[in-house]
């Protein structure tokens, strides 16, 4: 945890308010806090087989998922659909082709079930360059729209908790125009990558602005895809959301959000426990001093 | 003219004839020889009782693998409509080519599957109808991709005769996208780009046990379009 976070301040705030915290409930409260940041954050990475699942979430978690490869697929064997990773809470979801039977589409969809509930985001990966999504339709539409249009919405009460994560953009038509020293799109790419977002939020109905537009391996746009995943979040998951993120993909805007929400949520604990006796005046100082 | 082929834009190449595409590509030569046999698909005209007889190149595969500009390569101008973000053939369009009299060669582009549930279906029946009357069924696939499960499926269903497995081509397209990438403008892959190509090409070939030859190929750069078409042209003085 990051040192301008630290409970003792918190406290030392508090007490400058002109409230006493006993022993007790400050143990309470710690407790409390420690509960939070000992939660780990899930976030479900679905997408079809050299889409780019590996190499994104390498790219912006800095886990090492599995060797990345360019020929093989890293998932073989089609049982084992789901990878965990490590305490982060991550999870790649490998969907399959057509032409499997219903026996297995409903083994998918208990699987859906049980996992989507439990994100706190889903990222669809794309290939930017790619237009055959059938695939994608029929797993999103048929599985997990229903199950995220349930549960996931009204659990996290926001209403993206889903983007869509159009990878490899850098391999747009025309491809050679990428230019590789400011690492972005040349002029026609970038005419083009924007109406494939267009077409994208379209094809899945949903808002253009969850339609991210990323090349991993060029380490184009994920600055801008961490700050839509804390922004997308509750205000206290925002800065465990960001600290399980690369340094260098956290923008300023970012971390100042993922600061106050993590405040914001620290004053809530201290509400309950300290039953409603911090003065508003408390409140509002917290409220000036860390910006929510 | 049979009823399926009515729905197709079809575009003579009109001061573009056949001698000028055979000398783009020698291989297309063989087929002025073959006139003479009888293995060409006879139509029967709808008003007068002329005969014409066709050999169809017929080019399938998933939207966006690049068909259409696979064939706008081989043909040396840019017929059919292609663009990099949409699908944008929705009717099969056909390039004829008068190879002699009553002699046709037709580059027939077809609307790409996987792009939608709805569609794909309504695609692959306009397919299975049209494949009896190919001559050589050129299937399009991209090289730079692991996701064949799409591919796989459609062929497993197309091609399960053997008359028509014989008449297949795998084309293996956008090699210049293999990785590791390489941005100047060669037209030839790299020394390691080769090598994920060559393991492409074999992983291909035991994936779907062709009984031609699959061809790695770039529509963009040219890269290898020649060997596309002698097994192109290979299997049409076959059949």
């Amino acid at each position: 945890m990051a040192e301008n976070l630290s409970t003792s301040e918190f406290f030392k705030a508090l007490e400058g308010r002109g409230i006493v915290v006993t022993p007790e409930d400050r143990e309470r409260i710690e407790r409390r806090f420690n509960e939070r940041l000992n939660y780990v954050p899930k976030i479900g990475v679905f997408g079809k087989t050299g889409v780019g699942k590996s190499s994104l979430c390498n790219a912006v978690f800095g886990q090492d998922v599995c060797g990345v490869s360019d020929i093989d697929a890293c998932t073989r064997n089609p049982q084992e659909v789901l990878i965990s990773i490590g305490g982060n809470g991550l999870k790649l979801v490998d969907i399959p082709g057509v032409g499997e039977s219903l026996e297995r589409e409903e083994e998918y969809e208990a699987l859906y079930r049980q996992l989507l509930p439990e994100m706190d985001i889903v990222l669809w990966v794309l290939k930017a360059d790619d237009r055959a999504y059938s695939t994608d339709e029929r797993h999103y539409k048929e599985l997990v729209q229903p199950i995220i249009k349930k549960s996931l919405n009204k659990q996290l009460k926001t209403d993206s908790p889903f983007f869509v994560v159009l990878n490899q953009v850098d391999k747009v038509d025309p491809f050679r125009e990428w230019d590789l020293a400011n690492a972005g799109p040349g002029p026609q790419q970038a005419k083009n990558i924007e109406q494939k977002r267009a077409s994208v939020a379209n094809f899945f109905d949903i808002p253009l602005a969850t339609v991210i537009p990323v090349s991993a391996d060029q380490g184009y746009g994920l600055v801008s895809l961490v700050d839509s995943l804390v922004f997308a979040v509750p205000a206290e998951r925002k800065h465990i959301l960001l600290e399980a993120t690369r340094k260098e993909r956290q923008s300023e805007t970012a971390r100042k959000a993922a600061k106050s929400g993590w405040w914001e949520g620290a004053l809530e604990v201290a509400k309950k426990v300290l039953k409603a006796v911090i003065v508003p005046a408390a409140v509002t100082w917290f409220k000036r001093r860390f910006g929510f | 003219m049979h009823k399926s082929r009515q729905s197709t834009v079809r575009y003579s190449m009109r001061g573009f004839p056949f001698r000028d595409l055979a000398q783009r590509h020698s291989a297309f030569n063989r087929l002025t020889a073959a006139a003479k046999s009888e293995d060409w698909h006879a139509w029967e005209g709808v008003e007068s009782s002329t005969i014409t007889y066709e050999k169809l190149l017929l080019f399938i595969g998933q939207t966006g693998y690049g068909k259409s500009s696979t064939v706008n390569a081989i043909v040396g101008a840019d017929v059919l409509q292609t663009s990099a973000v949409d699908a944008c053939t929705r009717h099969a369009q056909s390039i004829d080519f008068q190879v002699s009299r009553s002699h046709w060669l037709s580059f027939t582009d077809m609307p790409g599957i996987g792009e939608s549930l709805a569609r794909d279906k309504a695609y692959l029946r306009t397919y299975q109808e049209l494949l009896r009357y190919a001559s050589v069924i050129v299937y399009v696939t991209r090289a730079d991709k692991r996701d064949f499960a799409v591919d796989e499926a459609a062929t497993r269903s197309l091609f399960a005769t053997a008359d028509v497995a014989r008449k297949v081509v795998y084309a293996l397209g956008q090699c210049d996208k293999m990785e590791p990438l390489s941005r100047s403008s060669t037209t030839v892959p790299s020394r390691a780009q080769r090598r994920s190509i060559d393991e492409k090409v074999a992983q291909i070939a035991a994936r779907f046990e062709p009984e031609n030859a699959v061809v790695p190929y770039s529509a963009v750069t040219g890269w290898n379009l020649h060997r596309l078409v002698d097994a192109m042209v290979r299997v049409a003085v076959k059949t």
